[in-house]
């Protein structure tokens, strides 16, 4: 960079330039969000005098009684755990609501959790909202799907019943189950299988440890997956492979319990394969020195990669929110076309979708119904997911560009498949 | 096109007073305004879509705060958007994490293929949100170092110890630098 006019020249010719339509059509669009948050203010206020009646209808069952008993929610048996990808998760507060709904304010947590449902009726269908998401319709049988809840997430969720009272259940995952195959160290895991990966090996270093090698065996192709938690600000976590640097990104929060479904993936071919993989924790991004820290703690791992090119359309089985998802159905945009039109398969909802495209610049817009929400950038390799409902209309358009010519782009939709 | 009739009285400091009643102008301030926090919107997220998201959020949460405003809207509602971007936590979206420094991913690097324009404004968006910010503040919206802290809340020296940040890591930035960086 050679100064500050060269940045302010760069921010001028960044900065899109807006037709007046587009901005008639916003002062529509924020009279809309508008009226959503007055009738949400709205809601809260009549909530606020419903909370107070609840208190003496709502059955709220707290466990700590020391014996172990079947637990009745809403009349369905509620077992004492729950089991997501392998790992265990213990049954903790049972809510049950009332007139159609019921009402949970989660506070954050240092584990992961599950918060299930059941309906007393015979119809099991369900609208869930909360901790950010948009209500969405599930039709799974009781106490069978869940909304994962990270570490350190608060926040309320709400499920509302078509037939009957519907109950909440929260599962914490256990401190005492055994965790699933593969590697363990210190509470943090890396799975023997994730989606349709195989682990070939992982590493949870020592305390103060800055560096790790891992071992790719034979494999031709690898995902590489790596953190890092206790460092300095600044400091990178990077890995080094037979041919050079990999990849690596700035060090920060905490080791995941299940560290390889979390984070960023490298995808390492057979020229960085010949020998060992290296994760080192460097002073910064330029300084390679390792770094000294008492309380830092480093893992990673490799996993098989089967190929392909490398975007998640490519994928079958995917993992996401504690489940496993298979791909339904596939769209692709004609070769540079910038706008697909989608449909999410019918059936039992929701269902996850990813999204990409490729184009040098520009950011993929994604619509749901008739909302316009945000997408990604593609210019810079980026894929996008979230859940919608059966059914539900998706729109991808690119904008600020231009699709290339020989991919556009894509959208894969999963359902569940655990 | 113009706000001042529908808006309000100019002051002699130039600044736009509301007048006393109830939204009255927001439809012409948006109208006239918006597209300019659109591109500041645009320069911090550096994504249409979110750009978008951002800059009606932000006059979501000023259309219920206008009759409260004295002074400066575009000011007012400027704030608010540079605040929502550095705070803002996109939960419902699970393919992207929001993070101070994007991490590098495994796509080819296709900077040497394009102008250093390009290279910077690359460059820019591995930057910490905050530094980000005062970026756009400070060399776009040519704000001074004291405007830029009243918009963001901070001291002068907080601005000025991130815009030196901010500049240490664009001259030290790969894709700006003639090392050759990682293969990624």
């Amino acid at each position: 960079m050679t100064g500050i006019d060269e940045l302010r020249a760069t921010l001028q010719s960044h900065a899109p330039q807006v037709p007046d339509h587009e901005t008639q059509q916003r002062v529509g669009a924020v009279h809309r969000r508008v009226a959503v948050v007055r009738r949400r203010r709205r809601a809260a206020a009549v909530a606020a005098v419903a909370a107070v009646v609840a208190v003496s209808g709502a059955v709220v069952l707290r466990p700590g009684s020391g014996e172990p008993e079947p637990a009745s929610l809403v009349g369905v048996t509620a077992p004492d755990t729950m089991t997501s990808l392998g790992y265990t998760y213990d049954r903790g507060d049972l809510v049950e609501g009332q007139d159609g709904s019921v009402r949970l304010r989660l506070e954050a947590s240092d584990v992961p959790r599950l918060v299930s449902w059941a309906t007393s009726g015979d119809d099991q269908v369900v609208t869930v909202s909360g901790l950010g998401s948009d209500p969405l319709t599930y039709s799974a049988d009781d106490l069978t799907d869940w909304v994962y809840v990270e570490p350190g997430v608060s926040g309320s969720v709400r499920v509302e019943a078509r037939e009957g009272d519907p109950g909440l259940a929260v599962y914490s995952l256990s401190p005492s189950a055994s965790r699933p195959d593969g590697y363990t160290r210190d509470g943090v895991t890396y799975r023997e299988q994730v989606a349709d990966t195989r682990l070939l090996d992982a590493e949870v270093g020592d305390l103060g440890q800055a560096e790790l090698s891992l071992d790719p065996g034979t494999a031709a192709r690898a995902r590489l997956v790596m953190s890092c938690e206790g460092a300095p600000r600044g400091t990178w976590i990077r890995a080094v492979g037979s041919d050079g640097p990999v990849g690596g990104t700035e060090c920060g929060g905490d080791l995941p319990v299940d560290a390889a479904a979390t984070g960023s993936w490298w995808t390492l071919d057979s020229a960085a394969l010949e020998g060992s993989v290296r994760v080192v924790v460097q002073t910064s991004y330029r300084d390679s020195t390792p770094v000294r820290a008492p309380g830092l703690r480093v893992g990673a791992a490799l996993y098989t990669d089967s190929g392909g090119a490398g975007n998640r359309a490519d994928e079958t089985l995917v993992e996401d929110g504690g489940h496993l998802w298979r791909r339904v159905a596939r769209f692709d945009a004609e070769a540079g076309a910038s706008r697909l039109p989608t449909t999410a398969p019918e059936g039992d909802g929701p269902f996850l979708f990813w999204a990409g495209g490729d184009a040098e610049v520009g950011t993929l817009a994604v619509g749901i119904g008739d909302e316009r929400v945000s997408g990604a950038l593609i210019g810079s390799g980026g894929e996008t997911s979230t859940l919608v409902d059966a059914g539900e209309r998706v729109t991808l358009t690119v904008r600020g560009g231009q699709a290339t010519a020989d991919r556009g782009v894509w959208i894969s939709y999963y359902e569940l498949a655990d | 096109m113009t706000i001042e009739p529908a808006l309000a009285d100019r002051t002699r400091e130039g600044r736009v007073r509301m007048r006393g009643d109830e939204r009255g102008g927001f439809d012409d301030f948006v109208a006239a305004r918006s597209g300019r926090l659109l591109r500041t919107a645009y320069l911090l997220t550096r994504d249409h879509g979110q750009a978008e998201d951002l800059l009606q959020t932000a006059l979501t949460k000023a259309w219920f705060a206008w009759g409260r405003i004295d002074g400066d809207p575009e000011g007012y509602v400027r704030r608010i958007l540079v605040n929502t971007y550095a705070t803002w936590w996109r939960r419902k979206w699970r393919g992207e994490q929001a993070t101070d420094v994007l991490p590098e991913t495994g796509v080819p690097d296709r900077s040497t293929a394009v102008a250093e324009g390009n290279d910077l404004w690359h460059a820019m968006g591995r930057l910490p949100r905050r530094q980000r910010a005062v970026v756009v503040l400070r060399y776009f919206e040519d704000l001074t170092e004291a405007q830029t802290a009243d918009v963001l809340g901070c001291t002068v020296g907080t601005v000025k110890s991130q815009a030196s940040k901010a500049l240490a890591k664009l001259r030290v930035d790969p894709a700006l630098t003639d090392e050759t960086g990682d293969r990624a």
